[in-house]
Order: C-alpha cells, then sequence, then structure tokens
C-alpha cells in the first residue's frame, strides 16, 4: 500500500491540473524556505528615499510606504503564511485523528458529548471562531495557529470519526478481532491507516483555507505583528496606499489567491487519484 | 472422541425500532444447543436469515450472547476476562466466506500471515519460513507471498484466509460459508483442502452453509435451522424428519436429469425475525401442519435412531432404521 | 429452430472475450447456458438482446438468426421493437430490475401497453391474469404495493411477469434464481419450466448450477472462457459428457450418497482477461492434454443431431 499510495500520488502529479499546481506549490515551499537567501533586500530594510515606488529593475516588485521591498517581504511573507497555516491544519489533523479514532471507535458518552460540540462549532464560520479565540488568546502568530487548529478540528473529528465507524464493520476488522487482536493493534495496524488518506486529502484543501484564514486575521492586525511580514498584514498596511502604489495590496492578494487555487487543484487530483470522492462525500 | 465445543440454549436477540416507531426485537438465535466431539464435522445448513452466521460468531464470542452458553474445551467461555478470551482465540479461528474483504486490502499475503503471531505475541525464529510453509500447507506457491489480495483470484484469496485461520494451529475451525462466493470448480478445490487438512492437523469444524447437498457431502452431522431455531441435527446420511428439512432437500437439485424432481410448493411467506408466530415459525408453510403446531412450539425431541427433531407431526417412517418400520 | 447464434464473436477494443459461440433454441424447448464466471454467457445474451454497444462492445463475426432475421445487422429502431416485446430478457437481480419509486403493477403494464398496444385498463387486466398464472396470491393487492414491500421471490416473480407483458417468443433468463434462497429457487425454476410447457415459449437459461440444468433443460452449450466447448442433449451431457471440461466439471459436484473425499476438483483456476492460453483455452488445466491442445484453436463441430464438442481428443472420447 506504501507502493499505492506513492503511485497515487505520482499519478496525481502526472496530470495537468496536478502537474502544474504541485511544481507552483514545490517553488513556493522553496522560496519560503530559503527565504533569508533568496530575499534581494532584507525585509525590513526601510528606504525612505524610495516610498511607494512602482516595479524596477532595482525593486522588481516597487516598494511600500517604508520604501521597504514588496518582492523580499512577499517571500518572507510566504514563509509566515505558510508555516502558520501547516503548522495550524497539522495540530488539528493529528487532534482530529485522536478525537474522531476514538469517538468512531468507541462510540458511547465520550463521543456524544464530543459529537455535541462538534456539531455546535460547526454552525459557526471558521472566521468567527478563530476571531473569538483570537481575542481570548491574544494577538500574535501563537494565537493565531491555535486559533486556526480549533476552528478546523470539529472538520477532521468528524471525518475521522465516520471513516473508522465505516471502516469497523469490515469483514478484515472482524478476522483480526478473531485472531485474538486488541484495541491498539485493531486501531493502529486497520483503521488509521486505512483512514488516513480522505484526511490528507482534506487537510490539504483546509490548508488553502488556512492560508486565507491567517490572512484576514492579518489584515485586522491579529497575526503577525510588525515588523515581520504576512500576506495578510502586507494587505492591511496597503489599503492607505490603494490609489498611490496599489501593488502594494495587489501583488499579497494575489498570492494567496493563486496559493489557494493551485492548492485546491492540488488536493482535487488527489482526490481523483486516490479515488476517495465518495469518503468525501460520506462525511 | 471427546466433546470439543457445547452449546446450551443459547439465544441472541438484536433491539430494532427507533425514536418514532415501535421498539422491536429482532430474534436471531433462539435457544440454540448442539455438542461437537473433537475430530468432527458438523454442518449448520438454512436459508438467509436463519441465523447461521450470527450462531457463529456467537460460538466464537465474537458477540455476546442474550442468554446461554458456550463450553469450549471444558471452559466457559462468557466466564473469561477480555484478556483470557483473547488468549483462547488461538484455538478457535473463523474463515469467512467473502475472501475478497477478509484481508486488509493494505495487507501483502506475507503480512497477513504474520498477522496472528504479532496478534498472539508470537516471537518467529523465521518469518519467511513460516510464510512459506504456510502458503505451501494451502497449496499455494511461495512466491504470492509479495502480492496484495487484488492480484489474487477468489480461491486464492480463500486459500490465504484458510492458512491465515491455522498459522496458530487451532483446534476448532468455523466456516462461515467459505465457498460461497466461490465458482463451482474453485469450490471443489476448497472443500479438498479442507478434507486434507483436517486429516493433517486433527480439526475440528463447524460448516456453515446454504447448501444441503454441499453440507451433507461433507458434514458427519447436518443440523438444520429456520428463523433462529434449531428444527432437526441429523447424520449427514439420515432421511429428514423435518418437513422443512424434507422441503429443502427436495429443492436442491441433483446433478443428474434422470433424478429430475417434482417441486413439492411451500405455501405462504417466511415470517419475519421481528415478528415471530407462537407456535412452530414454518406452521404457515408447512404441509404436515396441525392446529397444534400453530399455537404450541415443539422441543427437539430424540427419536429411536438417535435423529432430533422438533417437530409435532415428524416423517418418522424416513427417520427410522428399516428394522423398526 | 426459433434463435440460432452460429459462431458469435463479441469485441470489446482488441479484446474478444467470447468467440466460436454457437447455440439454438427452438419454441417450447429449454437451452442451458453453463459456465462459470468469465465464460462469456451473460455476454452472449447481452449480444442477442442487441445490447452491446450499451456497455461499449460490438459483434465482430458471426449471425444471431431470430425467427429467420439476422438481428445483427438490424437496425436500433427495429431492434427496440423486438426487445422487450418478442424477446425478453429476466436478470440476475430482480432489486435492480424493478424501479423502487413505481408501484408494481405500472411496471408490469408497460411492456404490453408499448408492445400491444393496449390501454391502461386493458393492460391491467392483463397483468393481473400474468400475476394470476405465475401464483402471485392476491394479485389485485400485491398490483397496487411498492417493490420494498415484496420477498425476494416474489420480486422474482414479478420479474417474470414483467418480460412476459409483451407476450414474448423467446425468453433469456440471466441466473434468474441465483440471487434467491434454495426454495425458492425451485419454485422460480418450476415456473419457468411450466412457462416454456404452457405457451410453447422458447429459453435459454443461463445458470452456473449443474443442479438447475440437469433439472430444466432440453439441451445444454457448455462454456468455457468465452468458448462453446459442448452442445448436446441433457441427457447425453450428464451421461456421456465429451469434453474434458464437462467431465471434470459434473465430477466437481458433490451428489446425493455421494462419500466425503470422493468428489474431484479441477486444478488451478479459470483464465482472466488477457491471460488466456493459446490453442484449447482448458489445456493448462485438463488432465488429457496433448501437444496441438496447445497450439491449435479446436471447432466446435455440430453434427447432424445437433451436438457438438470443440475438442482434439473427442473422437476418442
Amino acid at each position: 500500500m506504501t507502493d499505492r499510495r506513492t503511485l497515487a500520488f505520482l499519478n496525481a502529479v502526472s496530470t495537468f491540473k496536478g502537474g502544474i499546481s504541485g511544481a507552483f506549490l514545490l517553488l513556493l515551499v522553496i522560496a519560503a524556505l530559503l527565504a533569508p537567501w533568496l530575499s534581494p533586500y532584507p525585509y525590513d530594510l526601510q528606504d525612505l528615499g524610495v516610498m511607494n515606488q512602482a516595479p524596477s529593475m532595482t525593486h522588481l516588485l516597487g516598494t511600500d510606504e517604508f520604501g521597504r521591498d514588496v518582492l523580499s517581504r512577499m517571500i518572507t511573507g510566504a514563509r509566515t503564511s505558510l508555516s502558520v497555516s501547516i503548522t495550524a491544519i497539522g495540530i488539528s489533523v493529528v487532534l482530529g485523528l485522536v478525537l474522531g479514532a476514538t469517538c468512531g471507535y468507541f462510540g458511547g458518552t465520550f463521543d456524544r458529548i464530543v459529537m455535541t460540540v462538534v456539531d455546535l462549532t460547526w454552525s459557526f464560520p471558521e472566521i468567527l471562531i478563530a476571531l473569538m479565540l483570537v481575542a481570548i488568546i491574544g494577538p500574535g502568530l501563537e494565537g493565531v495557529v491555535i486559533a486556526i487548529a480549533i476552528a478546523y478540528l470539529a472538520q477532521f473529528t468528524r471525518l475521522t470519526r465516520t471513516q473508522i465507524m465505516s471502516l469497523k464493520s469490515e469483514t478484515y476488522v472482524e478476522a483480526t478481532v478473531s485472531l485474538g487482536a486488541g484495541h491498539t493493534h485493531i486501531l493502529f495496524s486497520h483503521l488509521l491507516p486505512n483512514a488516513l488518506a480522505p484526511v490528507l486529502v482534506a487537510a490539504m484543501l483546509a490548508t488553502g483555507d488556512a492560508i486565507i484564514l491567517e490572512a484576514t486575521l492579518g489584515f485586522f492586525g491579529l497575526g503577525a505583528q510588525p515588523p515581520t511580514p504576512s500576506w495578510g498584514a502586507m494587505m492591511s498596511s496597503g489599503t492607505a496606499q490603494l490609489f498611490i502604489a496599489p501593488w502594494v495590496i495587489l501583488l499579497p492578494g494575489l498570492a494567496v489567491a493563486l496559493t489557494v487555487v493551485f492548492l485546491n487543484l492540488f488536493g482535487d487530483a488527489l482526490i481523483a487519484a486516490l479515488d476517495v470522492r465518495t469518503k468525501l462525500r460520506e462525511a | 472422541m471427546t466433546e470439543l465445543l457445547k452449546v446450551t440454549g443459547l439465544s441472541r436477540r438484536f433491539a430494532g425500532g427507533g425514536l418514532f416507531r415501535k421498539r422491536k426485537v429482532f430474534h436471531a438465535v433462539s435457544d440454540v444447543s448442539f455438542t461437537l466431539k473433537r475430530g468432527q464435522i458438523l454442518g449448520i445448513v438454512g436459508e438467509s436469515g436463519c441465523g447461521k452466521s450470527t450462531l457463529a460468531r456467537l460460538v466464537l464470542r465474537l458477540i455476546d450472547a442474550s442468554e446461554g452458553q458456550v463450553t469450549f474445551d471444558g471452559v466457559d467461555m462468557a466466564s473469561l476476562p477480555r484478556r483470557e478470551l483473547r488468549r483462547l482465540r488461538q484455538r478457535m479461528q473463523l474463515v469467512f466466506q467473502d475472501p475478497y474483504s477478509a484481508i486488509d486490502p493494505r495487507y501483502s499475503v506475507r503480512d497477513a500471515l504474520l498477522e496472528p503471531f504479532k496478534v498472539q505475541g508470537v516471537k518467529l525464529g523465521s518469518p519467511d519460513e513460516k510464510v512459506a510453509s504456510l502458503l505451501d500447507m494451502v497449496g499455494l506457491n511461495t512466491s504470492l507471498a509479495r502480492s496484495y489480495p487484488h492480484q489474487l483470484s477468489g480461491g486464492q484469496k480463500q486459500r490465504v484466509g484458510i492458512a491465515r485461520a491455522l498459522a496458530l494451529n487451532p483446534s476448532l475451525v468455523v466456516l462461515d460459508e467459505p465457498t460461497a462466493s466461490l465458482d463451482v470448480s474453485v469450490q471443489a478445490q476448497i472443500v479438498s483442502l479442507l478434507e486434507r487438512l483436517r486429516h493433517e492437523l486433527g480439526l475440528t469444524y463447524l460448516f456453515i452453509s446454504h447448501d444441503l447437498g454441499l453440507v451433507r457431502y461433507f458434514c458427519d452431522q447436518v443440523l438444520v435451522m429456520y428463523l433462529g431455531r434449531v428444527v432437526e441435527v441429523m447424520p449427514s446420511d439420515a432421511e429428514p424428519a423435518h418437513p422443512y428439512t424434507r422441503a429443502l432437500l427436495d429443492s436442491s437439485f441433483e446433478p443428474d436429469p434422470r433424478q429430475r424432481r417434482t417441486i413439492t410448493r411451500l405455501s405462504g411467506e417466511v415470517p419475519s425475525g421481528y415478528d415471530l408466530p407462537a407456535g412452530c415459525a414454518f406452521a404457515n408453510r408447512c404441509p404436515r401442519v396441525s392446529d397444534l403446531c400453530r399455537g404450541v412450539l415443539a422441543p427437539l425431541s430424540t427419536l429411536p435412531n438417535g435423529q432430533q427433531v422438533a417437530c409435532h407431526n415428524p416423517l418418522i417412517d424416513a427417520a427410522l432404521p428399516a428394522a423398526c418400520r | 429452430m426459433l434463435l440460432t447464434v452460429d459462431m458469435l464473436r463479441i469485441r470489446f477494443g482488441a479484446f474478444s472475450p467470447v468467440d466460436q459461440v454457437t447455440l439454438g433454441v427452438d419454441r417450447g424447448e429449454i437451452l442451458g447456458v453453463v459456465g462459470e464466471s468469465g465464460s462469456g454467457k451473460s455476454l452472449t445474451a447481452t449480444a442477442i438482446m442487441g445490447l452491446l454497444p450499451r456497455i461499449g462492445g460490438q459483434v465482430a463475426g458471426g449471425s444471431i438468426r431470430f425467427d429467420g432475421t439476422d438481428l445483427v445487422d438490424l437496425p436500433e429502431s427495429q431492434m427496440r421493437r423486438l426487445r422487450g416485446g418478442r424477446i425478453a430478457l429476466i436478470t440476475q437481480n430482480p432489486m435492480t430490475s424493478l424501479d423502487p419509486m413505481m408501484r408494481i403493477g405500472p411496471q408490469i403494464d408497460q411492456a404490453a401497453r408499448l408492445h400491444l398496444g393496449l390501454g391502461r385498463s386493458a393492460a391491467r387486466a392483463r397483468s393481473l391474469d400474468l400475476m394470476a398464472d405465475l401464483r402471485i396470491p392476491d394479485p389485485a393487492s400485491v398490483y397496487d404495493l411498492f417493490p420494498h414491500q415484496l420477498s425476494g421471490g416474489m420480486k422474482q416473480r414479478i420479474v417474470i411477469a414483467m418480460a412476459l407483458a409483451g407476450d414474448p417468443e423467446l425468453l433469456i433468463a440471466d441466473e434468474p434464481t441465483t440471487a434467491l434462497d434454495v426454495t425458492v429457487q425451485a419454485q422460480i425454476v418450476q415456473i419457468l419450466v411450466d412457462l416454456v410447457r404452457q405457451r410453447g415459449l422458447g429459453l435459454i437459461l443461463i445458470t452456473h448450477d449443474m443442479g438447475v440444468v440437469a433439472q430444466a433443460c432440453d439441451r445444454v452449450a457448455v462454456m468455457y472462457c468465452g468458448r462453446v466447448v459442448e452442445l448436446a442433449r441433457v441427457d447425453a451431457l450428464f451421461e456421456h459428457p465429451r469434453h474434458p471440461y464437462t467431465q471434470a466439471l459434473i465430477r466437481c459436484i458433490p451428489r446425493n450418497g455421494m462419500a466425503r473425499g470422493t468428489m474431484t476438483a479441477i486444478p488451478g483456476m479459470v483464465p482472466t482477461g488477457m491471460t488466456q492460453p493459446p490453442g484449447c483455452r482448458f489445456n493448462p488445466r485438463c488432465a488429457r492434454v496433448e501437444s496441438r491442445c496447445r497450439v491449435d484453436i479446436p471447432e466446435l463441430l455440430v453434427g447432424p443431431s445437433g451436438n457438438g464438442v470443440a475438442c482434439h481428443l473427442a473422437e476418442a472420447a
């Protein structure tokens, strides 16, 4: 199956959609990782002599109201956006797997309580939950990570729970019980590995949403604190110069849009390759 | 010969209905008793919904009984704590009807065959040798060890299922319709394999099937179920004494045009397990029905020849040995 | 003959799952088509019904003659008039043949209204008669029920009634009893036999069950891996099977009174898809295989009696 999963991944990349989006995402990740070396200028270098300059050969994507290089800030901003959303979704997936598997496998009162909470949180938009949480925790990147993680927890808990519940009635699970296997073995050797594929695809799609959420919180000034750049914060500071230097707000916005579109496209390609469409719909 | 398995008064009910409907109780298995001697093959036969698969799972305590007792090799299964029950499972194994879904699609044949040892915490000196000898035992090429289930044919998968069940040297193997989803020619292969393994390993089988012809060929004793109850227990070469067994036998066609049957039509529909009649559940379809049958359930009683039947009007002549007629 | 299929070959792209299929059925006669999975017996039925294009296949050779007309080149508009009218199909799974959202009665009426041009009340009267013929208790109330309110056996009777509603001359039943319990299977087989005897229909009964063949059929076509390997009258087939596959198939079914251990299995397995062996497709599993069996494809030689066998060693058999 390791082979089959790798194969599915290769299949996804070999499609047009998967290939293009995969390449873009790969470049983005490399740029984020190598940000300090790739940026032409330090992201916080202020040069008040070149305020709000249009893109030129010296500043490829122009400068902002403090004369900082927009390209350098965007590359470093990619680092913030990606690390925040990936960390947050990562935490959310792990917690969701644990909660969902426990609920789906054992059921009972614990399941009923967790699912009631999940249903309740699901009736609020994620942004509202995140805003409330940031209000409690306070602004800053840690707060944003926790807020996004909790905002998406309901989705992963529910998806995992549905998966585990349907896998639980598979004949091979009964076969393993009849061999004398305990709960740990059944959960870790059969249920979780088989439940993983759709959860991972959902995580990929959720990462796109998380980038938007992070940008939104950043736009409200609740995320990265100056001078640390993030796409959302850059757009926020760019609003004042919208008519003087539109590139300061448009380019980070474009980066968010493109990243989200390509994440969704890649997720789609993975869905087709792993054939998990029906499982995602069930949940 | 000693008793390996003793089942007494075993019942299982499932709650049905729901919030807006009247709560109903489904009687899947009702008051089933039998014994199985070491080295014997007992066939359990019945049509869909008669409770034979539920009975198999009750015997193995994969589901818990509502009432009754299962004694395996002198041990009352219900009294065992979970941990010891799990240990005991190595001595009683199950082979499934559908070999397609009985193996985790992510597991290679090797993984599937080593899983029993992993689960029971048995350390193997040479896992590869063990896999090879298990494959060899069920007549599979040892090169299949690295294959995945989707690369195997139905017959091959069922052989892997059997090898897996026998890996831990069980005494009792419950076979739940092991050939029902296979082609005729493959069915014969699996049945021959099961025969050979029983001889070589001294196994005891509980063989569940809907095919009375196959059960009579393969088993020593036949237990016939109808809607959760035992209607007859007989040696496999005996003539049926219960009208239902008779009807079942008359409905299975011999592969011989000279033995064409006139079909005795069973009128009436099979009652639902939610709504069992007070008397014999077969009464509404039975050609020998009397008023007594509709009101009073006939207990399982033993005929002079040792055959057991739950019927007020059994086909006694057929069941008696020639000398007694 | 009502229907003659001669050297039929079916193609899906470059792949021919069925070829060399020759068989025939007359009015008042039951032809059994028997074979294991992958034998091509259902595809043959699909070809006769003219439904191959719908699943991406086509007839690539041979002929299908129904009452003098070759169905292979018949335009779809005329084929549609035959289908459900003079030729009707009963499928394996009664659960999927019935529309769950529609009451039983109107589903039976359809064919009579479409093919016989009957009005609503005439079709209804005819459906009620048919249901009574098939011994469906209380037809008038069953007429107004929905499929889920009926048992499996009752649903299969409804499917048979639907097939009969267009007053067919040829009925093709594809594993009509496989999904049913034994006691119900026996009754459905009996109903089909009675229909053929009383109405003079031709029936092609597709099955994997040699017991059903022995019980019901007059003549039998044995198929293996897409080819007819033997064609014979039912008594001859069971008494003197000529093809090694037929012989082996009969030996691997348990019979009444057979002692344990006397059943002989066919070694090996049915080859699938693209891995068909050259020559006779049964050669890797055949006990009497010779070198020419691995090279030359044996032809189905049909004698004047209508019996035939596709085996190089048939003369010696």
